[in-house]
């Protein structure tokens, strides 16, 4: 029960300051990112979801799991949230969020 | 001889199937809406027939999942178990889903499939999936899911006879039958299993599937229903359960793996989707409807044009109503013999339900318009262009059109809260709704501004200053439900805000039929429950404000209107009399328990700079606001049919002084009083309508109480400020 209150507020940090989540180390030959920094136009497959915590879930049993592939359709007018296309339908999502699914960028 | 054979079925499915439009089109105009107990959502049943078979439907809330967090969410599952008091356990369940979205749709087909009960898939929206080139076969698919599968299009009423024999022959028990469920994988089932084998032990007979969300759903409904039940060792034991099931990864994400890869194998080269997967049509609307520039401007246009056509269509009804009202009022007036039981059914009871029924017009139609949004799949989109805005002040996307439609009338800005998922953004959207400026405040804004702000304009006749006071208003209560909803969202309401995931729909057209349903729902929803409310509440003010009726009153004004009689020529009698029955009217309310309540109660709001009569006419205007003005026209004896135009009521607030002479509606006075308006909850149908959505009178009890005590403050600050500035 403990570690599902951690992720929660883990989750809320990251809601507060969508902007000012880590920087993942990129390797130069790692494609390894998280949905929110895939740009609109651009597909990618996922990897793993964070699936800890309430948001973690929701975004398993919507179709995020490991393997399929998602394309992010648009962002809103002020950034935020977030259109992607995945199964065949439309979903929307903040970006912290989308920083729960960590992905592997494909072409457009 | 045949007997009519009783069966219960449950009806579920995702958000967005269509499932309100096969529950319609299977039970037509037999249908009910009651509450669950303990929870906010609706219960709706209706009934059907095939046959022999007489089948009673209950529609459960569109959900993704049987994973649940809240008693509200766990309400799909309880009634599948039978586990709620006044509906049996079905014999059937029918799963809608949509053709369109099949895989995602199983999602929750394969979690009811666990619970071992017969189940019919519909599959509706058919001929939206061939439009977008999709072929599915419900016969095959019948055959690999082991469960009767029939194909419909609910809004051409296609596939709903065939629906309603297989639906009755399985909840009969017959039909092939042979579902076969994904299988969790070790050791997350095998932990499942013991420990609901642990609980059985214990004296707990529970349902398999309670276990897995109780496992899987960390700190979710069923988790917590259990441990309440003070299971010894209960938490640990579960604890312990999902550590060794956990395996290093989520359970959660074991659960989706599951159920996807079972779904993927089923579907194996069953559904064949052309490229374009994604409904074309909607693709491109959306291009322009999500836009960043143009998608923000047509949806304020959108906002400006529904407003504008509420006003516009509602206001003229509203009078019309009103007017029916008073010759109603006038007739049962004038029919009955002059005493309390004419004042009370007159007064009391007819004004009472005239101020609900006055207000329908308005209320229908912003039911219409977001109906109309949602069921064409706009609202989806107008929370997608609206959340990063309303995260900022605590609430969600989903906020935006309640909030906005609390401009024209809280009532069903609240109810359109249903919409919000997370339980505490929609109630700090239902908390802060009220002290958005709403139709009913705007008489009392025209009565005073008009009557005591000066009308004097700048800037070359483009700016006045009442349209300035006017706009402050609107814009104070704005300022003050974004602050509010961040001080509930960091106090009584602290949390984690709620996944904002959200499915965006393809547009489809309305159905009217369905449309019409819900509007007619929706309006006896409000007619009944709240009316009974305000009913209640304007008799109680109406006994407040008629009792004790002395008779030294009615000796002295019925002296005075002889001697005029008598006096007077006959022309300019009836003007007399007249400004006699307004003075006795006033002298009524004065000699009254609320005429004394206000006396006694007049120094509590002295700071503000409030005599008697407007305390007065602020305590019997909490009921309903418009109130106040009829309260100050009896007071101050212009009569009680006045309106906010009346030149004789703004005179006579002109002229009004404290005993010892100096005046009572200054400017200070006046934007305090209007401040009060602004920001206080004096409405017994927004009270009610707070009390039926949250399910509890602590929430509306709550808003009456910080809106009051924000109004009564605000106006002191207003009052004692303006004193020594002007």
């Amino acid at each position: 029960m403990r570690r599902g209150r951690r992720s929660e507020r883990g989750d809320q940090r990251k809601q507060r300051a969508p902007w000012r989540h880590r920087r993942r180390r990129h390797d130069a030959t790692d494609p390894a990112t998280t949905l929110d920094r895939i740009a609109p136009g651009r597909s990618a497959v996922v990897v793993r979801v964070s699936a800890d915590g309430g948001t973690g879930q929701r975004l398993c049993e919507m179709g995020l799991l490991e393997g399929e592939t998602v394309t992010v359709v648009r962002l809103a007018p002020a950034g935020d949230p977030i259109e992607i296309e995945l199964w065949g339908y439309r979903l929307s999502l903040r970006r912290s969020e989308a920083q729960l699914v960590e992905v592997e960028a494909r072409g457009s | 001889m045949e007997r009519t054979r009783h069966v219960t079925v449950a009806v579920i499915g995702n958000p967005n199937t269509g499932k309100s439009t096969v529950f319609n089109g299977l039970t037509g105009l037999r249908q009910k809406v009651g509450n669950y107990p303990g929870v906010t959502v609706e219960k709706h049943t209706g009934w059907c027939r095939s046959g022999r078979v007489s089948m009673q439907l209950v529609d459960l809330p569109g959900t993704y999942s049987l994973a649940a967090n809240s008693p509200d969410e766990m309400i799909a599952v309880d009634v599948m178990l039978g586990r709620t008091d006044d509906l049996p356990r079905p014999d059937a369940i029918l799963v809608i889903a949509d053709a369109s979205n099949l895989e995602r749709n199983l999602y929750l087909a394969s979690q009811v499939m666990e619970l071992g009960m017969p189940l019919v898939i519909a599959l509706n929206m058919l001929d939206e999936a061939v439009a977008r080139g999709l072929s599915i076969d419900p016969g095959e698919l019948s055959h690999r899911l082991g469960v009767p599968v029939v194909g419909t299009v609910a809004r051409r009423g296609q596939g709903l006879d065939r629906l309603r024999r297989i639906l009755a022959l399985t909840a009969l028990g017959g039909g092939r039958r042979s579902p076969d469920p994904p299988r969790l994988p070790q050791p997350l089932a095998g932990e499942i299993d013991e420990l609901h084998a642990w609980l059985a032990q214990r004296g707990e007979s529970l349902h398999h599937v309670e276990v897995e969300r109780a496992i899987i759903d960390r700190e979710g409904a069923a988790e917590r229903r259990i441990a309440k039940r003070a299971v010894d060792g209960f938490s640990n034991r579960l604890e312990r359960a999902r550590e060794r099931a956990s395996d290093g990864r989520a359970l959660a994400s074991l659960e989706a793996a599951a159920r996807y890869g079972w779904i993927q194998q089923r579907l194996d080269g069953l559904v064949t989707r052309p490229e374009a997967a994604a409904a074309a049509f909607t693709g491109r609307l959306d291009r322009i409807l999500t836009h960043r520039v143009l998608g923000v401007l047509i949806f304020l246009a959108l906002m400006v044009v529904v407003f504008q056509a509420i006003f516009s269509w509602a206001t003229p009804l509203m009078q019309e109503m009103e007017a029916a009202v008073a010759r109603v009022s006038a007739a049962v007036g004038s029919a009955l013999p002059e005493g309390a039981l004419q004042s009370l059914v007159a007064d009391g009871v007819i004004a009472g339900v005239g101020s609900v029924v006055v207000f329908l017009p308005q209320i229908l139609l912003l039911f219409f318009f977001i109906g109309l949004l949602e069921d064409c799949g706009y609202m989806a989109r107008a929370a997608f262009l609206m959340d990063r805005l309303m995260v900022k002040v605590g609430l969600s996307g989903k906020s935006f059109i309640p909030l906005a439609s609390s401009f024209a009338c809280a009532v069903p800005g609240i109810m359109a809260t249903r919409t919000i998922e997370g339980r505490r953004d929609r109630i700090a959207t239902m908390m802060v709704a009220p002290l958005l400026t709403c139709s009913a405040r705007l008489p009392v804004y025209a009565l005073l501004i008009a009557a005591f702000v000066p009308a004097e304009r700048y800037a070359g006749g483009l700016i006045g200053v009442q349209g300035l006071v006017l706009l402050g208003l609107y814009l104070l209560g704005i300022a003050v439900a974004v602050a509010a909803a961040l001080v509930l969202k960091r106090t009584a309401l602290r949390g984690g805000t709620a996944p904002f995931l959200m499915e965006l729909p393809s547009y489809k057209l309305p159905s009217l039929a369905g449309m019409a349903r819900r509007l007619f729902d929706r309006g006896r929803v409000f007619v009944v429950r709240v009316g009974t409310i305000v009913l209640g509440v304007t008799v109680v003010i109406w006994a407040l404000a008629y009792f004790p009726h002395p008779a030294s009153v009615a000796d002295r004004y019925e002296a005075e209107r002889q001697s005029v009689s008598a006096s007077l020529p006959a022309d300019a009698r009836e003007q007399a009399v007249a400004e006699i029955d307004n003075a006795e009217a006033a002298a009524y309310l004065e000699q009254s328990v609320f005429g004394r309540l206000g006396h006694a109660v007049e120094p509590v709001f002295r700071p503000l700079g409030w005599n008697w009569q407007v305390s007065l006419g602020v305590m019997a205007s909490f009921p309903a606001r418009e109130v106040l003005i009829s309260t100050l026209g009896t007071t101050y004896a212009t009569g009680a049919d006045v309106d906010e135009e009346s030149q004789d009521l703004r005179q006579k607030l002109s002229a009004a002084t404290f005993p010892d002479g100096h005046k009572v509606f200054t400017i200070p006075m006046v934007l305090g009083l209007l401040t009060f308006v602004a920001l206080c909850l004096q409405c017994v149908a927004t009270v009610g309508t707070l009390r039926k959505e949250a399910n509890s009178w602590r929430w509306a009890g709550l808003a009456w109480l910080y809106m009051t005590a924000l109004a009564y403050i605000g106006a002191l600050i207003v009052f004692q400020l303006g004193g020594l500035i002007g």
